[in-house]
């Protein structure tokens, strides 16, 4: 899949270019409105465009209706600061597909993009397996070894998003973000109680112990 | 009613009214003596006086008048002189040199004997000339003049004429009567005039009113009121003042419109960058432990800035009347169900039950995600101002179409002295008392709170009492019974609540 990142900013843009290049995407990043149409506006060279809202020159918004008058028909993620719905429905009603509001969580990108490609993730398969526990995305089934394992939303929420990224170090706040999207006041342990629940569900019975802690960083799910 | 300015120039000019009345009544009563009519009797009487004097002098030309011994009545004039004497109809008396009186006339003799005997007593005493004096008696008031006779020959000293005012006084009399009778239609139709007046001159008031009053927040700023004309009125001033007031308040609005805009994008432009540079370092997988537990708290810290900066924003935004959401329709019971598996576990390192009591299923048109921020944040309270071992109970059910949910904890509960006050930005119940160790929330979160339940048309309310613990209820309008929910979200919302 190729995509196009129209924003100004360097460190977003690099920051959004090599995360969706580990991915196995093709991306191109471009700093300004007019370049990015130039970009945007040979063919279907692109199967999606990641465009800032606010650009030097010319702005996202007339970057987004000149886009659509050309008659450009993939899908357009809008990247905004603004998060008033006023804003956001003026967005959707020049031809964006979706928005996410600054400052976002790569996490979320990532599901907006997967969700408006309509194509999974590189390693978004519906199953998602380590060792012998395994993930089933659609039917929500969690097994290991073959057993049936009982989750609650929450510790099925948890235990994807660790099995989504196999032997990374996944930090509380980001596991918070992605099963809750509220950030809990400081102190709150709410992640710690989900591990331990889901280590007597998933690890208890088990000499292989997949679920990982670092300490005042986060867990980990690997072999 | 009494409080409408109409009501109170009515009853003001009715007031005033009245005391004209009164004031010219008693002017005309206490001025009646200055009346041309009362000079005129005077004068009359004068006449009187001057006539009867005349008869006496024209009598003694004649001869000497005598004055004759009568066994009943003593003295008196001659029958001749007493028949001159009676072609004057009115109080007439006549007194010898020894202060007797010789000649009492036909009406002076209808008074009573005490007011005769005054009336002699004041006929010797007044002075005789052109005056006239009021006597008052019991029975009339009645003006004197008296002569003297010269003659020395004659025992006549002096006569005494009068007059009464007896008729004079009735006629006024019968003129107040009629005036105080008068009184209260006058007052009726006065009343009433100054009622249509005060509604004519009132109307415009009234307009400029509904109209001021459909300016209510920062969308409708840029209406103007109508009906400021050229004519300069002081109701055409008044509106041209509020419209350059609306004015000022419009830019001033829309001042805070582009700095929320503005400060929207500035503050959140560094914060995305920050983050990305944070998250692109922890997906680096180089460095240490330690510096990984550097970059999660620098996150966690990035996130907090950013949740704070959004609440300021929302804050900003609901001051102008622009708390605005999407809307959808909302499952309040899987939301709740969502809400009680997140306060079980955070409820569980304390040991805190929580409950779900009541669960309608039960659904709104609103804004799912900021209802579950809401819940959350109660939630998230309940459970950190709550004991070890105490009870958290949710409960969502329908009331007269509004659905209810309730917070309710066994927790340390708030003062009845900071209780109006929680809903306020920034405030926070006493350090001490929250269990938490380490920093709390932003203190936005109850504000907020209220702010989206007010944006649903609903309210957020909380009771407390000290050591028994709080309840927060949110209300929501609208509410719809789903009977046949989807079996899905049935299956995915399974929880066990066995703390």
């Amino acid at each position: 899949m190729r995509i196009l990142v129209i924003e100004d900013d360097p460190i977003v843009g690099q920051f959004v270019k090599r995360g969706l290049e580990e991915q196995q995407w093709t991306v191109d990043l471009e700093a300004d409105g007019e370049s990015g149409e130039r970009a945007a506006g040979q063919g279907d060279a692109y199967d999606l465009i990641i465009l800032d809202m606010r650009l030097p020159g010319k702005d996202g918004l007339s970057v987004l209706r000149t886009l659509r008058s050309r008659g450009f028909q993939r899908p357009v993620l809008v990247l905004t600061a603004q998060d008033a719905v006023d804003a956001k429905v003026q967005t959707l009603r020049a031809g964006a597909d979706d928005y996410v509001t600054k400052p976002f969580a790569f996490e979320e990108l990532l599901a907006r993009i997967e969700a408006l490609s309509r194509r999974p993730r590189q390693l978004a398969s519906p199953r998602l397996e380590i060792a012998d526990l395994a993930v089933d995305l659609d039917t929500r089934e969690v097994t290991r070894a073959g057993v049936r394992i009982e989750l609650t939303p929450k510790e099925f929420k948890v235990l994807e998003y660790l099995m989504r990224h196999p032997g990374r170090v996944m930090s509380r706040t980001l596991i918070t973000e992605y099963a809750w999207g509220y950030h809990f006041d400081p102190g709150t342990n709410i992640v710690d109680v989900v591990i331990t629940h889901l280590r007597k569900k998933v690890d208890a019975a088990h000499d292989q112990k997949l679920i990982g802690t670092v300490r005042g960083v986060g867990y980990v799910v690997k072999e | 009613m009494i409080h409408s300015i109409r009501t109170r120039v009515t009853l003001l000019f009715m007031l005033a009214l009245v005391l004209s009345v009164l004031v010219f009544a008693g002017g005309i009563w206490t001025g009646r003596k200055d009346f041309a009519y009362y000079r005129e009797l005077q004068r009359y009487v004068q006449s009187q006086a001057e006539l009867a004097i005349r008869i006496i002098t024209q009598a003694e030309t004649r001869g000497p008048v005598t004055i004759m011994r009568d066994s009943l009545v003593g003295a008196k004039l001659t029958p001749d002189l007493v028949s001159a004497l009676e072609v004057i109809p009115d109080y007439l008396i006549v007194l010898d040199t020894a202060g007797r009186m010789v000649y009492v006339s036909e009406k002076a003799r209808t008074l009573p004997a005490s007011d005769l005997t005054s009336l002699q007593e004041s006929a010797l005493d007044i002075d005789p000339g052109t005056t006239a004096t009021l006597l008052t008696l019991r029975s009339d008031q009645i003006y004197l003049s008296a002569r003297l006779e010269n003659d020395v020959r004659t025992p006549i000293a002096r006569i005494v004429a009068g007059s009464s005012t007896i008729t004079t006084e009735a006629l006024w009399r019968d003129l107040l009567r009629s005036m105080l009778m008068l009184a209260p239609v006058v007052l009726l139709l006065g009343g009433t005039a100054a009622y249509i007046i005060g509604g004519v001159a009132v109307r415009p008031i009234t307009l400029i009113i509904s109209e001021l009053e459909a300016i209510t927040d920062g969308r409708s700023l840029h209406k103007r009121l109508g009906g400021a004309d050229a004519e300069g009125d002081e109701l055409s001033r008044l509106t041209s003042t509020l419209n350059a007031m609306i004015g000022r308040l419009e830019n001033s609005f829309g001042g805070l419109r582009r700095f929320t805009a503005d400060a929207s994008h500035e503050l959140k432009t560094p914060l995305t960058v920050l983050r990305a540079s944070i998250e692109r370092a922890m997906m680096a997988r180089r460095g240490s432990n330690e510096q990984m537990e550097f970059l999660e708290e620098a996150l966690n810290e990035v996130t907090r800035m950013a949740d704070l900066v959004n609440s300021l924003l929302s804050l900003a935004r609901a001051d102008e009347g622009r708390f605005d959401l999407v809307r959808d329709v909302v499952l309040l019971d899987s939301i709740l169900r969502d809400i009680a598996e997140t306060a079980t576990i955070l409820g569980e390192p304390n040991g805190i039950l929580v409950q779900v009591k009541e669960c309608e299923p039960l659904t709104v048109e609103g804004d799912a995600p900021r209802l579950r921020q809401l819940l959350l944040n109660l939630v998230e309270n309940a459970i950190k101002y709550t004991t070890v071992g105490g009870t958290v109970e949710l409960s969502l059910s329908a009331e007269q179409g509004s659905a209810v949910l309730t917070v309710k904890d066994t927790g340390m509960g708030i003062a009845a002295a900071d209780l109006p006050f929680i809903f306020e930005r920034f405030w926070r119940a006493d350090r001490a008392r929250s269990r938490a160790s380490g920093r709390g929330g932003t203190g936005l979160g109850l504000a907020i709170s209220q702010y989206i339940a007010q944006a649903h048309g609903g309210t957020l309310t909380a009771q407390s009492r000290l050591g028994r613990g709080s309840t927060f209820t949110l209300t929501l309008p609208g509410a719809v019974r789903r009977d046949s929910g989807p079996a899905v979200i049935a299956e995915r919302d399974r929880i066990s609540h066995s703390a």
